[in-house]
């Protein structure tokens, strides 16, 4: 999901075990699988996989010193990104992976996800700013390709 | 009452501990506050959206799970009536407004779709129903106020236990039962049925089909 400015550190085996809690909480009754076998690695990528649909956890589940809405959401908002995505997948939705189309993609799933009812008022609105932050930028990113 | 998420994450016991808890045992829960007063509950995710469910709390910007503990279609497949089952509680002097308050925040954090009949069947002894029109109309009392029809009582001697003491499985089931058999009956001169035929209930669901525990996607 992550565009610059989150963690890129290695996660710790307590860190991983947070996110395995954070996870399970979310899911609630309905138990989904999680892989963490890259989340001890550097610079690995939090993501849900269309093809096993699994989410799989990296060290960007946490936030970093970005000062944008995804760079600062917290580890419980996305992860309720990710699931988002495993639903929305469940629902039928096909993703667009290029860009600029797979941006709005993300907004959809950010907005999605902001209506878990486990987030925070503070998780809410990262989530909706972080979808708006992503369809700026399919705006921006649609008028460069009209321009060349 | 309005409860505010924390978003902490944590392991122990579920305070609420509805039929739904998965944190009985500790385990995975989270905090909420309850508003005003700021007092800590600790809640699992099922328990959280059951007492949202239950009429008992709100949680501004959630939505909750999608589902219907009984979904009716009429023949063309079209989903007319969402049933959910609740025992009467325990503490609530007027019925009719804890009736409308549960269909309320059903509705507010999108626990139901919109169709044309909402029932909300209260064991062991009332039902209420809600003729829906455009436009929606969210803190509507109910239409048709009713006794439990016989040919649901009937249906009663299945259950392992009184209606009082019933899961709400077992009440899901029953209701369930007593829907397919309306669906496949005659219309009939049972004075316990007037509300469904005068509602126009029987003709949307006449033929139809009558699915218990239903996921519906948004």
């Amino acid at each position: 999901m992550i565009l610059a400015g989150r963690n890129q550190t290695a996660l710790t085996e307590r860190e991983i075990e947070y996110c395995l809690r954070a996870w399970e909480v979310l899911c609630g009754e309905k138990h989904r699988a999680i892989i963490t076998s890259e989340a001890s690695k550097h610079s690995s990528r939090t993501r849900f996989s269309e093809i096993d649909g699994s989410v799989y956890l990296g060290a960007d589940v946490k936030p970093g010193n970005g000062i944008e809405a995804n760079a600062r959401m917290s580890i419980l908002a996305c992860l309720a990104h990710e699931l988002a995505h495993a639903e929305r997948f469940e629902l039928g939705f096909q993703r667009s992976t290029t860009l600029p189309d797979n941006l709005v993609d993300e907004a959809e799933t950010s907005l999605h996800a902001s209506f878990h009812s486990v987030l925070s008022s503070k998780d809410r609105e990262d989530l909706i700013e972080d979808a708006r932050d992503r369809l700026n930028q399919w705006f921006l990113e649609s008028r460069t390709e009209v321009e060349t | 009452m309005n409860v505010e998420p924390t978003g902490i994450v944590l392991v122990d016991v579920c305070t609420i501990q509805t039929e739904k808890c998965v944190a009985r045992q500790p385990a995975p829960i989270t905090v909420v506050w309850t508003l005003p007063g700021r007092v800590q509950v600790n809640v699992c995710r099922p328990c959280l959206e059951q007492q949202v469910r239950l009429g008992e709390w709100e949680i501004r910007g959630a939505k909750i799970e999608r589902r219907a503990d009984v979904a009716v279609y009429s023949p063309d497949n079209r989903l007319q009536l969402v049933v959910e089952v609740k025992k009467r509680p325990r503490t609530q002097t007027d019925l009719k407004e804890w009736a409308s308050r549960v269909r309320r925040n059903l509705i507010a954090h999108s626990g139901i779709p919109s169709t044309a009949y909402f029932l909300l069947a209260v064991f062991p002894d009332t039902l209420f129903l809600w003729k829906n029109s455009d436009p929606f109309d969210i803190e509507k009392a109910p239409d048709y106020e009713a006794g439990v029809p016989d040919g649901l009582k009937a249906y009663f001697n299945e259950l392992p236990s009184s209606p009082d003491s019933a899961s709400g499985y077992h009440l899901e089931m029953v209701t369930t039962s007593w829907l397919r058999d309306l669906a496949k009956s005659a219309r009939s001169n049972d004075p316990s049925l007037q509300w469904v035929y005068d509602s126009g209930l029987y003709d949307a669901i006449k033929n139809g089909s009558v699915v218990m525990q239903a996921a519906i996607a948004a």
